[in-house]
């Protein structure tokens, strides 16, 4: 099994620390406890849409920090292995328990093309697969309208695919999605490619794709059937995954994942243009690996709360939600996700802020 | 007085065998492409044992004059060294605020002669000349187009596109790269009228054949150049001189040390590189740089007295605009 992320020779060791800050994820770092947790101000969960760049945590008024006495339950549930040498995305249709695995297509996978497994949620034993035509690296797969929507960013494209039994694997349509050049951006930083680099993905309430544009900082409403951008948030720029659910009142809950430093690395390597004039390079920053669990107010795009693991055994990679249900204590619930980390497919349950 | 002169033509055999084999052996090196890590012939690069650069270590390099570039230009410049025309294209939307357009200036002041609006988008490699014609390759599509420059009634217009090979096409091993597509910045022409480019991710010249973007040869060298252009010495044998900035050489290999990462801004690595075995022959560096690590064009070259690879000169962009520079390395000025 090789669940090595994507990596350009030296790139992690040219990972920065400063760009953190432009990352908006300062402060998670200054705390420098594992496990530590920030909360956002209640207002925050019913703040208007912010049309500035994202703040860090401490920035907003009325932040404060909380710590371990905030009772965050996070733990493991189980790992299982998903198929040999698996390098992708997972996806889940929570009302059905179905899940999905989808392998990069070369050249970010080099032991073959792009494969498509349903596989058991409990034992990750595969049902069934089918070979896929994509190429690179892509976000993950979302069920939405009885079928799996997959961006290829780099194609802007949104590709249907079914899952029936019969039709396994079988790409039924596919929708233009819109190019930078065609949307309103702050066009502060130059950017290099036309197409919106979606990220992370998941589905709404509504039938409607929410994804992540690192790009842009933004989450992104899309729908599925026309390609459309129907509502646009900004937020946090360094998100890998994320996951949406419905809270009691009302509230979208958006569960990410996410890794700052190579987020930064990214955002720089994205950005570095040979024909222009540049700003400083990426400073090192040594030290150990950290990942970060954030929930995002959907609406707003604010941080509701967040979570640093340091030395995880997970990767800041794609999630796929399996159950979220209100916990007697909690303002944001217990969520059962999946994602995935060096020793395969985990399972984990967190509580953010039972006390909070 | 037998015995030391045995010993002597013993001595100036010995030494005259060990640099014919060592000449085979460059010589072997010098035509072998050097395929990839994995793949059957491989040899690792020798490090560089040398001394670091010093400032006038890479010999005579100056900027002898500059142009104007058109307000706000962001872009690319190609010239025709036959004639000394220049021709400027500049990136796309969401890159550059405007639509890509290609500029024919005059090459005694910078003003623009002629314009043309394209249709290209982002990013763009390096235009060309050959043949009447620009190529200009849109890495992120994997495509290169061939626009009219020499027809002032057609200036601009896109007469063919072609597909160009994908890293999937490279045969790479064991190499994950996130992007299906080749990423390339710099293009020259080589002496049989195919293009080069240089793949930064993968550190490879590739020779395409520009009718159908085929691939011609493929030879290994440094990661992370920022421009290429070729020089034709004679008898089907280039050289190809690059720039690099050390912060976009987040991927570019230790070697030589000329081309490695340092902290101070614009400091701007050129070298020369041989075009059939991709080994830098040699380079300089140049603190404060006044162009950038972009875009180049060969506007002359010609042989120099004492110096082994001849006298560039040529056109890169900077903060001042147009800047045409000349540059004659020294032999081994690492």
């Amino acid at each position: 099994m090789s669940f090595d992320r994507v990596r350009r020779p030296g790139a992690i060791a040219t990972a920065t620390g400063c760009a953190v800050l432009l990352l908006g994820l300062a402060a998670w770092t200054a705390t420098g406890q594992e496990g530590h947790e920030h909360h956002a101000p209640q207002a925050a969960a019913s703040a208007p849409a912010a049309p500035t760049p994202p703040a860090a945590p401490t920035a907003q008024a009325g932040h404060r920090h909380d710590d371990h006495r905030m009772g965050s339950e996070f733990r493991i549930v189980r790992v299982f292995e998903p198929p040999q040498g698996f390098r992708g995305n997972l996806a889940v249709d929570r009302q059905s328990g179905r899940l999905w695995m989808m392998s990069f297509g070369p050249p970010a996978n080099t032991r073959g093309p792009s494969v498509l497994y349903e596989a058991d949620l409990e034992t990750g034993r595969v049902l069934r697969s089918a070979q896929l035509p994509f190429e690179g690296q892509f976000g993950p797969p979302t069920f939405v309208d009885g079928a799996l929507h997959q961006v290829i960013a780099h194609e802007s494209k949104l590709y249907r695919i079914s899952v029936d039994p019969e039709t396994f694997g079988r790409i039924v349509g596919s929708v233009d999605l819109p190019t930078l050049d065609r949307i309103a951006h702050d066009g502060e930083v130059p950017l290099r490619f036309p197409f919106i680099g979606f990220r992370g993905m998941t589905a709404t309430a509504e039938g409607k794709l929410l994804a992540h544009a690192p790009d842009l900082g933004e989450l992104v409403e899309i729908d599925p059937a026309t390609g459309r951008l129907e509502r646009r948030v900004q937020t946090l720029r360094a998100v890998e995954g994320i996951a949406a659910a419905r809270g009691e009142r009302g509230q979208l809950f958006v569960l990410a994942s996410s890794d700052p430093v190579k987020a930064s690395f990214e955002y720089h390597v994205r950005r570095f243009m040979w024909r222009a004039s540049h700003g400083t390079v990426p400073s090192v920053r040594h030290g150990k690996d950290a990942v970060y669990w954030v929930l995002l107010d959907g609406h707003s795009g604010e941080i509701l709360t967040s979570l640093r693991q340091l030395d995880p055994r997970t990767h800041a990679a794609s999630l796929a939600l399996v159950d979220h249900r209100s916990v007697e204590g909690s303002r944001f619930g217990r969520f059962t996700f999946l994602t995935t980390g060096d020793e395969g497919v985990f399972t984990i349950e967190w509580t953010p802020g039972m006390r909070s | 007085m037998r015995d030391k002169t045995s010993t002597r033509l013993g001595l100036m055999l010995a030494l005259a065998a060990a640099v014919a084999f060592a000449g085979i052996v460059q010589a072997q090196q010098a035509t072998d492409p050097n395929p990839r890590p994995g793949q059957p012939g491989h040899y690792n690069h020798e490090e560089w044992q040398g001394d670091y650069p010093s400032a006038t270590a890479g010999g005579d390099f100056d900027v002898v004059r500059t142009l104007p570039l058109p307000e706000g230009f962001l872009g690319n410049v190609a010239a025709d060294p036959e004639t000394g025309r220049i021709w400027l294209v500049s990136f796309g939307p969401p890159t550059a605020p405007g639509p890509s357009t290609v500029y024919e200036i005059d090459p005694r002041n910078g003003d623009v002669l002629r314009r043309a609006e394209l249709p290209l988008k982002g990013d763009l490699s390096s235009p060309v000349y050959l043949d009447g014609h620009l190529y200009q390759g849109v890495f992120h599509e994997s495509k290169m187009h061939k626009i009219v420059v020499d027809d002032a009634e057609r200036f601009g217009e896109i007469v063919a596109t072609v597909d160009l090979p994908k890293l999937a096409d490279l045969n790479l091993v064991d190499e994950a790269h996130p992007m299906p597509f080749i990423e390339f910045g710099g293009v020259g022409v080589t002496p049989d009228g195919n293009l080069v480019i240089h793949a930064d991710d993968v550190g490879e010249f590739i020779t395409l054949d520009p009718d159908d973007g085929s691939i011609v040869a493929r030879t290994r060298t440094l990661k992370a150049l920022g421009g290429i252009f070729a020089a034709h010495r004679g008898e089907g044998d280039y050289l190809i001189v690059g720039n690099s900035d050390p912060r976009g050489g987040y991927c570019a290999l230790s070697y030589p040390p000329a081309l490695s990462r340092t902290p101070e801004q614009r400091d701007i690595s050129w070298a020369v590189m041989d075009g059939a075995s991709g080994e830098v022959l040699a380079s300089v560096r140049r603190q404060n740089s006044r162009a950038y690590a972009s875009g180049v064009s060969l506007l002359r070259y010609e042989q120099a007295n004492g110096a082994p690879y001849g006298k560039f000169a040529f056109l890169a962009t900077g903060e001042e605009g147009l800047l045409e520079i000349e540059w004659t390395p020294a032999r081994d000025a690492y």
